[in-house]
């Protein structure tokens, strides 16, 4: 099922409505429209459950017969693609309406794609870490190894994949790990190359779930919550800058 | 020299017992065309000389006696014709059957062997398109053609049909009627025909009576073309008659003025250079875009439709090509670049075929005159894609003394590299020149392979920015800039200057670009005054390529043209004349008018009242308008739609902004400036809704059906914009995001 089949296109339009939707949650959440806003979150989260049907119905079965490092046919590439969308944007509807528990779901399953068919995207796989810890389902140190091993795969991919390199969600993912780790100086770096390329909205929403860690941390007494507050405070103090 | 003629006789109306003939007007106009494009000047018959037999007779007379040694004739005839005692007949306009077939003043012979036998004529050709049936008096004689004494190959008559056989017409073929014979005949002659002597003229044409009958109504009996030579024909004149080129291709093998632009096929022009043809025989540019399209059409074909298929022209009608590629799709014409000036009507040929080319090729060779004029006035007028090629020994790796106005330009070679089939190789090069053009073509709005197309045309808002610059006010003088020709300059300058004072003009003002102080970049500003100065000089002197560039893009865009000069002491000799035979071709197409360094002004007074008496819109087809006129009727039919305001928006907005940008999390600035980045997110929002509100109240597209393009656009743009509103902090955004919404989803 490539992009021009209709299926596609509707995933597409799915995935479209969705990112208005949850534009719509935000805005009214601004405007204190608190019911409105979730209200347009929860049609967000439809239209994803929607797209994931298609895309499951599809090819799903045949999709999870692949292995790790076989390269997927182009129309199952495809599918993949947008399977690993449409996971990470759901988590993210479902954060905004504080479902920590089904916004892990949500990422751990599209981890579960991108390490499999699409290492290129990481969004999925940092966000699930972080809402590990944001559920206090992990603490900090268990995630460690996990974190280390995404932290180099980024490192490596930026460094080799000059084109990756325009994508600002990846150097956000990077500096995240960072902060993560504790390595202050490696997170400010990437925070940097972040801001320098994203879009000018773009930084808030990752400024807004490191806060959340942050705090989370805070509140178990995990010894990372400080490094983690710093890099709050280094992002603040670099979007306060400029 | 050795003159080719053509005689073109129609007759369309007879008398009792023969049918009108209207396919007759189109026979003849395709004939015409047709034999244009193989270098023969064309005499068509009137009206009076058609339908009177004695009158017919004497002018076909004459046209073969008046012909010398070397001149071919050709005479052609559309109409109705009879078989009588074993001669072949045709019968003038208004004459009726029972006159035809019993008086032998009212039709005409077709054997003109005695005729042409008296004189001293090379070669006489009879294309005769009527019929030969003999059912009215059935009493053959034969051994006329025996008794013939001259040299068969000296008269040759080609028959639509055989004998005891009809003509057919094709009825409303492509919008008209018209001879089945003709049409192959005029088909094999035009640019897709390949035919040079006649028997394979006449092979191809009874492969295409063949083709065309069967597609029209395949249970129609054949009709078979034939010579008139099927007896007594001895095997050296057989083996003469397949020798002899009677039709080079060449004079001019592009499209004839006024020919149908065919939107389902590719059309390619070659213009080669007049050295490397005689330089490197065999190898020219043409050879190896033949190779190209012989090794690699599909992909040549596919990198074409992608941007053309569907696409609008500007008359409203739409491009469609088929998927899949096919030889005859392509219509390719080479164009050697002295015959492009041979004749007028080859070099009117020439000018229409460049302009209107969707593929071009130009052989930059050593730069010549003719090929740097001919590449300027598709430089005026396509956004098309052009490939530059340079043989003659230089190769890619190689610098390249290049002309200042081709600076910037991406040249290609087309020498013999020292490997295992070269030709391949160049081929190869060549297409994936041709693929990158058409992709960069659909991907960028201002796509460019040429200078000057933008520089004519962006003058800036406002209609004084495109006002005419009269010559009291500037005579613009586009000349070769090198120390030798210092003297010429000043003296042509002074010459100018004086004759303007002459007539009135107080502070004549004659320039070269780079005396206008300006620090605008020369081509933005050259290309400008090439367009609004009413004055303009050319000095041909040094044949310089730069000079010869800006000559064919001046000429294409102004209607006034340019008066053209040249120091005699530059015209002749090596290395000025540089022993091209086209500078002489050129002469006599554009006639320069020649000046002596310290001699007689007079050329500069004439020059001057030329210049400012010209008015292209009251003086009745000026010759100094001529190739204006002819690009604008050129690609008046084929250029492509201007992109609907919506698609614009839209395009203008995703360079800045695109919105897929946001999964990526990334932005398009060059810099990274805060402020510079959230003002080009801004502005591809605002340029996106206004794309979205023309969607909604122009086109109505919300009200369409859900499958229309237009309405699945207003749900995607709509949507896209009311994010973009949503996430906005500007006071009534989000509330003009609820409305989009709304509207959106009504």
């Amino acid at each position: 099922m490539m992009a021009s089949h209709p299926l596609m296109a509707k995933v597409k339009d799915l995935q479209g409505e969705a990112a208005l939707s949850r534009k719509r949650g935000d805005a009214l959440r601004k405007s204190k429209s608190e019911g409105d806003a979730l209200a347009s979150f929860r049609e967000g989260v439809a239209s994803l459950d929607r797209a994931l049907e298609i895309l499951q119905s599809q090819t799903w079965n045949r999709l999870d017969q692949f292995g790790h490092g076989k390269p997927l046919p182009e129309d199952q590439l495809a599918i993949a693609r947008e399977l690993v969308e449409t996971w990470g944007a759901r988590g993210g509807l479902l954060r905004r309406q504080d479902e920590a528990v089904e916004a892990l779901y949500s990422y751990q399953e599209g981890s579960h794609i991108e390490e499999l068919f699409v290492p290129t995207s990481t969004y999925n796989r940092t966000n699930a870490l972080k809402f590990a810890l944001l559920s206090g389902q992990r603490t900090l140190a268990e995630l460690w190894g996990d974190i280390r091993g995404l932290e180099q795969s980024l490192a490596k991919q930026l460094a080799e994949h000059h084109e990756l390199g325009d994508q600002g969600w990846l150097w956000a993912d990077l500096a995240d790990c960072r902060a993560l780790l504790g390595d202050l100086d490696g997170a400010e770096r990437a925070y940097q190359a972040f801001i320098a390329t994203a879009e000018t909205k773009a930084p808030q929403t990752t400024l807004d779930v490191l806060r959340s860690v942050a705090q989370k941390l805070e509140e178990q007494g995990d010894p990372g919550a400080a490094n983690v507050r710093e890099s709050v405070r280094s992002l603040e103090r670099r979007l306060g800058r400029r | 020299m050795a003159s080719r003629k053509a005689l073109l006789i129609g007759a369309e109306e007879y008398g009792a017992g023969f049918p009108p003939l209207p396919a007759v007007k189109q026979d003849i106009k395709l004939m015409d065309q047709a034999l244009r494009l193989r270098g023969f000047e064309v005499q068509p018959v009137e009206k009076a000389v058609a339908s009177n037999a004695s009158n017919l007779e004497q002018t076909i007379r004459k046209f073969v006696e008046d012909a010398g040694p070397g001149d071919v004739r050709i005479v052609y005839f559309s109409g109705h014709g009879l078989r009588l005692d074993g001669r072949d007949w045709i019968v003038p306009e208004g004459v009726s059957r029972d006159e035809a077939l019993n008086a032998d003043a009212q039709r005409v012979g077709t054997d003109l062997s005695n005729l042409v036998e008296r004189s001293r004529v090379d070669l006489v050709l009879f294309f005769v398109d009527a019929c030969r049936d003999e059912r009215d008096r059935l009493t053959e004689k034969s051994g006329e053609w025996a008794k013939r004494a001259l040299p068969p190959h000296r008269f040759i008559r080609m028959f639509g049909c055989d004998r005891d056989n009809v003509c057919r017409v094709l009825k409303g073929h492509e919008g008209a009627d018209v001879s089945l014979f003709t049409k192959a005949l005029a088909t094999e002659l035009g640019p897709e025909g390949r035919s040079e002597t006649i028997m394979e003229l006449l092979a191809k044409i009874v492969e295409r009576c063949s083709d065309l009958a069967a597609a029209a109504n395949p249970r129609l009996p054949p009709q078979k073309p034939c010579l008139d030579l099927d007896r007594d024909i001895e095997s050296e004149t057989y083996g003469q008659l397949r020798s002899m080129k009677i039709f080079p291709r060449g004079p001019a093998a592009a499209l004839p003025r006024g020919a149908r632009f065919d939107q389902a096929k590719l059309h390619c022009v070659v213009v080669t250079s007049e050295r490397s043809q005689f330089q490197n025989p065999g190898h020219s540019l043409s050879e190896y875009v033949k190779c190209a399209f012989d090794l690699h059409g599909p992909r040549v074909w596919r990198a074409f439709r992608k941007y053309w298929h569907g696409r609008q022209l500007a008359d409203g009608t739409e491009r469609s090509l088929s998927e899949g590629f096919a030889a005859s799709l392509v219509v390719r014409r080479d164009l050697p670049v002295m015959e492009a000036f041979r004749t007028q009507e080859a070099f009117d040929d020439a000018i229409w075929a460049v302009a209107q080319a969707d593929l071009a090729f130009f052989d930059v060779s050593s730069f010549e005159p003719g090929v740097l004029l001919l590449m300027g006035v598709r430089a005026a007028v396509r956004r098309g894609v052009t490939v530059l090629s340079h043989g003659m020994e230089w190769t890619e790796d190689k610098p390249l003394k290049v002309p200042f106005n081709l600076q910037d330009l991406q040249v290609a070679s087309h020498s013999r590299p020292p490997v295992h089939n070269p030709e391949d190789l160049i081929a190869e090069r060549l297409v994936e020149r041709v693929e990158r053009g058409f992709e960069a073509c659909a991907h960028l709005l201002r796509y460019l392979d040429l200078p000057a197309y933008d520089g004519l045309r962006d003058l800036g808002p406002g209609a004084r920015s495109a006002e005419t610059i009269p010559p009291n006010k500037l005579v613009l003088m586009l000349c070769p800039y090198q120390g030798e020709y210092d003297d010429s300059r000043q003296f042509v300058k002074n010459g100018i200057r004086a004759a303007l004072r002459e007539k009135n003009v107080e502070a004549p003002n004659v320039l070269r670009l780079i005396d206008i102080a300006s620090p605008q970049l020369v081509s933005q500003l050259l290309y400008q005054y090439l367009r609004r100065a009413s004055a303009c000089v050319v000095d041909w002197s040094g044949l310089n390529p730069s000079v010869f560039l800006e000559l064919g893009i001046r000429l294409a865009v102004s209607p006034r043209g340019a008066a053209q000069i040249i120091d005699e002491r530059f015209s002749v000799g090596d290395p000025p004349g540089q022993g091209l035979q086209q500078v002489g071709l050129m002469r006599e197409r554009l006639r320069p008018s020649s000046y002596t360094l310290r001699g007689p002004g007079q050329v500069f007074d004439d020059v001057v009242a030329s210049l400012m008496s010209r008015d292209p819109y009251a003086d009745k087809e000026p010759e100094y308008g001529r190739v204006y006129r002819l690009v604008s009727d050129a690609i008046d039919p084929i250029t492509p739609k201007y992109i609907s305001t919506h698609e614009e928006l839209q395009a203008i907005a995703d360079s800045l902004h695109a919105a897929e940008q946001e999964q990526l999390g990334s932005n398009q600035s060059v810099h990274d400036g805060p402020h510079l980045k959230r003002d080009r997110e801004r502005a591809a929002l605002e340029r996106r809704l206004a794309a979205w509100l023309y969607l909604e109240h122009r086109l109505q597209a919300g009200s369409r059906t859900e499958d229309d393009p237009l309405r699945v656009l207003h749900q995607k743009l709509g949507r896209q914009v009311a994010g973009g509103l949503y996430q906005s902090d500007a006071p009534g955004d989000i509330e003009l995001a609820l409305k989009i919404d709304a509207a959106r989803t009504k």
